[in-house]
């Protein structure tokens, strides 16, 4: 199909109303900015608390608060005709208790499309629903295989609920996988600038890992076009950038707007060796490091540790800065960086992220190309610099 | 229970009330918490129960047979109507801030305190706070000289857990973040340098309310000064103040100063004396509050926010909202021609 131009998508959900279940969060913060912003287009905005609806509240449309579970409010802010955007997701709990809050979100919202006879629900998934990939390309035939992540697992079991409905019941839910989000107020921008300013950010696969970084605004773009591509009922759709970069290219460009010198790159076995014996200690290991110099039990206790990672630590704790310095140089294969100072913790990734960094495959976005004329706008330098701007204006960077 | 003990009704039972009012009224001497009012009657219930409150009822107007005083913590567009209402029936009012939302408000606001010769004080509780009362009490001791400039920042993501929707509405919030918090600010900054001029105002409203903006004032002595407030990111919550003797760089909420002088590169960092721990105890600042509104009502000397000084702060941010030029995120790019 020839691709609708952006413009054309807007004229289209300009017929509708739309409704933006978890209108609080990043990606609805920011759904809601573009469509009664500047897309002219008439928003409901559903929040879980009302804390979160300042952004919302910026422009003149309806704000409901409460839970999507409650048919009552479901009932109040979607009328027939409607689109729903539905970016809730079960933020709390272990795995078997986000997999069952999120099955009764979904069949919630599912219930209230049907009753109310809106006209799309779009829903926001996410690539964990793959869980770890170990092939080289990931598309939508892939299993999804979760494992243990609670957030993957939760999403997961909304996605499969709502596709069943769409299959067995007609109901016309479209379901959206993005991958990496990064941008303005995004995890991934907020929490990898905060690790680099604390901390050394280690990074599995010597950094060279495949990050399938996107832009917050392309995703928001795939929403808008799913919202009202034809025939796309009962699909699910990877959503990603061009060309994905390496997760040291993609934490390289933190390090740059902050300008230090945070990053580690390490072998995967060396990180996961560094995990596990950050598990099986009683403290985190930062507060290892921290007492190294001073506390001599526990510089045995570190010793008695095999893995190479804690030689690393060990090394930055107590070599001459002379000799750190030019170890770190060796170790990050970015000649010329300046080292940081020692003494600042390791920022390991967690278990889950681990498997996401160490990850070799590129996610392909043919099918969001063809059945929705998908076209990501920012590759990872156009991105990068519009997150810049947001994170000088947030105080996240130097000026 | 003494015999001249002030019966207070508290008409509003959202979170200032069950956070601070209440818990700060029920230590406070000579006086007593005899009724509460809330439309969601479950809820003055509950608060009821939780704070040994004999009655609790739905509509405003029952209760202030058996009272005389109110505390008013309401959505702001109710201020006005409720507060005359309670002024006329001869009661004391503590109204929350802001006063009201429009000044034509405050000044009806401020008749019926007139006429019925009644108490009318704004709940500008950070006057309170050790670092407001310091700074002013050292400008006027002429520590740093002639004030040129100043800077405040105060901004963090929106946490506040509120019990309605009022707030995200410019019909009843009467505005956003400035209508809030900068109620609070322009209150402390007028407290220093007395009377404020605007001389510019922006801010992110989109026919909604402002999550974040900034405001250019000039004091009576003519220094000009920034106020950037926000609902969306982190500011440093501080105020500068440039003298032409020395600098003071204060954080009002955590009772830290660092004062330069001029001739200095080097400052002098410190904690405000008489503070608490870092967190300011706001129930002990509201019970100070509510003692000195008890303090006015038996017509004791006392320090309270009078509403004719509240009016002024409204009236510079309603100034600021008629003058107001738009600006959108710095992350809002066109979707439409994106990446072109």
């Amino acid at each position: 199909m020839r691709a609708l131009a952006m413009s054309a998508v807007a004229e289209a959900l300009r017929g509708s109303r739309i409704v933006a279940l978890g209108a609080g969060g990043v990606i609805g913060g920011r759904v809601v900015e573009a469509l009664a912003g500047e897309l002219g287009v008439e928003t409901v905005a559903v929040v879980r608390t009302l804390s979160k609806a300042a952004r919302a509240a910026r422009f003149p449309i309806r704000i409901v608060s409460g839970d999507v579970r409650d048919a009552g409010i479901l009932d109040r802010a979607i009328s027939e005709g409607d689109i729903v955007v539905d970016l809730t997701y079960p933020a709390e709990g272990n795995r078997a208790e986000r997999v069952r809050a999120a099955r009764e979100m979904a069949d919630s919202i599912a219930a209230a499309v049907r009753r109310r006879r809106a006209r799309r629900l779009v829903h926001l998934s996410t690539i964990s629903v793959y869980g770890p990939v170990r092939a080289l390309t990931l598309d939508e035939s892939a299993p999804r295989r979760p494992g243990a992540d609670p957030y993957g697992a939760g999403k997961q079991a909304g996605e499969r609920e709502l596709l069943r409905l769409a299959r067995e019941d007609g109901l016309p839910a479209v379901i959206l996988q993005p991958t990496v989000v990064y941008g303005p107020f995004a995890g991934w921008t907020v929490g990898p600038l905060r690790q680099l300013r604390e901390g050394i950010v280690v990074l599995p696969a010597r950094g060279q890992g495949i990050c399938n970084a996107v832009y917050l605004d392309d995703v928001i773009q795939a929403i808008f076009r799913a919202a009202v591509a034809e025939a796309v009922e009962g699909e699910a759709f990877l959503i990603s950038g061009e060309q994905p970069p390496t997760w040291l290219d993609f934490y390289g460009a933190y390090e740059r707007m902050l300008g230090v010198s945070s990053l580690l790159a390490m072998d995967t076995a060396s990180v996961r060796a560094q995990l596990n014996a950050q598990a099986k200690s009683a403290r985190p290991f930062r507060r290892l490091i921290h007492r190294l110099r001073s506390d001599g039990d526990l510089r045995q206790t570190i010793l008695a540790l095999p893995a190479l990672a804690q030689a690393y630590a060990l090394a930055r704790a107590l070599l001459p800065r002379a000799r750190w310095e030019r170890a770190k140089d060796r170790w990050m294969k970015r000649g010329g960086a300046a080292p940081s100072a020692p003494g600042r913790p390791l920022r390991l990734p967690r278990p889950i992220q681990l498997e996401l960094m160490a990850s070799p495959a590129r996610v392909s976005i043919e099918k969001a190309r063809r059945r929705l004329g998908f076209e990501p706008a920012y590759d990872l330098d156009q991105g990068m610099r519009a997150t810049r701007e947001w994170a000088a204006w947030a105080g996240l960077i130097p000026e | 229970m003494t015999v001249d003990s002030i019966q207070i009704g508290v008409v509003g039972c959202g979170a200032v009330t069950a956070r601070y009012h209440l818990p700060a009224l029920r230590r406070v001497a000579g006086a007593r918490v005899a009724a509460l009012a809330d439309p969601a009657l479950e809820r003055a219930r509950i608060l009821a129960a939780q704070f040994g409150v004999p009655r609790a009822v739905a509509d405003f107007q029952e209760m202030l047979d058996g009272v005389d005083a109110v505390v008013l913590a309401l959505p702001h567009h109710l201020h006005a109507t409720i507060g005359i209402a309670a002024l006329r029936a001869g009661k004391h009012v503590l109204m929350e801030k802001p006063l009201a939302n429009t000044v034509a408000d405050c000044d009806a606001l401020i008749a019926a305190a007139r006429e019925n010769g009644r108490v009318l004080a704004v709940a500008q509780v950070r006057r309170y706070l050790p670092a407001v009362r310091a700074v002013r009490d050292w400008l006027s001791a002429g520590l740093l000289g002639d004030i040129a400039a100043f800077e405040v920042e105060e901004g963090g993501v929106y946490r506040w857990p509120a019990a309605s929707d009022f707030f995200f509405r410019r019909e009843t919030a009467g505005g956003g973040v400035f209508m809030d918090t900068g109620a609070h600010v322009l209150d402390m900054l007028r407290c220093w340098l007395g009377d404020l001029t605007l001389v510019e105002y922006a801010d992110d409203a989109a026919g909604g309310v402002e999550a974040d903006g900034e405001m250019r004032v000039r004091s009576l002595c003519g220094a000009e000064g920034t106020i950037r407030l926000s609902r969306l990111r982190d500011l440093r919550n501080r105020c500068v103040l440039r003298g032409s003797r020395a600098t003071l760089d204060v954080e009002p909420l955590n009772h830290r100063a660092t004062l330069t002088p001029s001739r200095s590169k080097t400052g002098l960092a410190g904690t405000v004396e008489g503070a608490m721990d870092s967190a300011p105890d706001w129930v002990t600042l509201f019970e100070e509050q509510a003692e000195n509104w008890l303090k006015a009502i038996r017509r004791q000397p006392a320090e309270i926010a009078a509403a004719e000084e509240a009016r002024e702060t409204i009236r510079l941010i309603e100034e600021a909202y008629a003058r107001r030029r738009t600006v959108a995120g710095v992350w809002e790019r066109p979707l439409i021609g994106a990446g072109a």
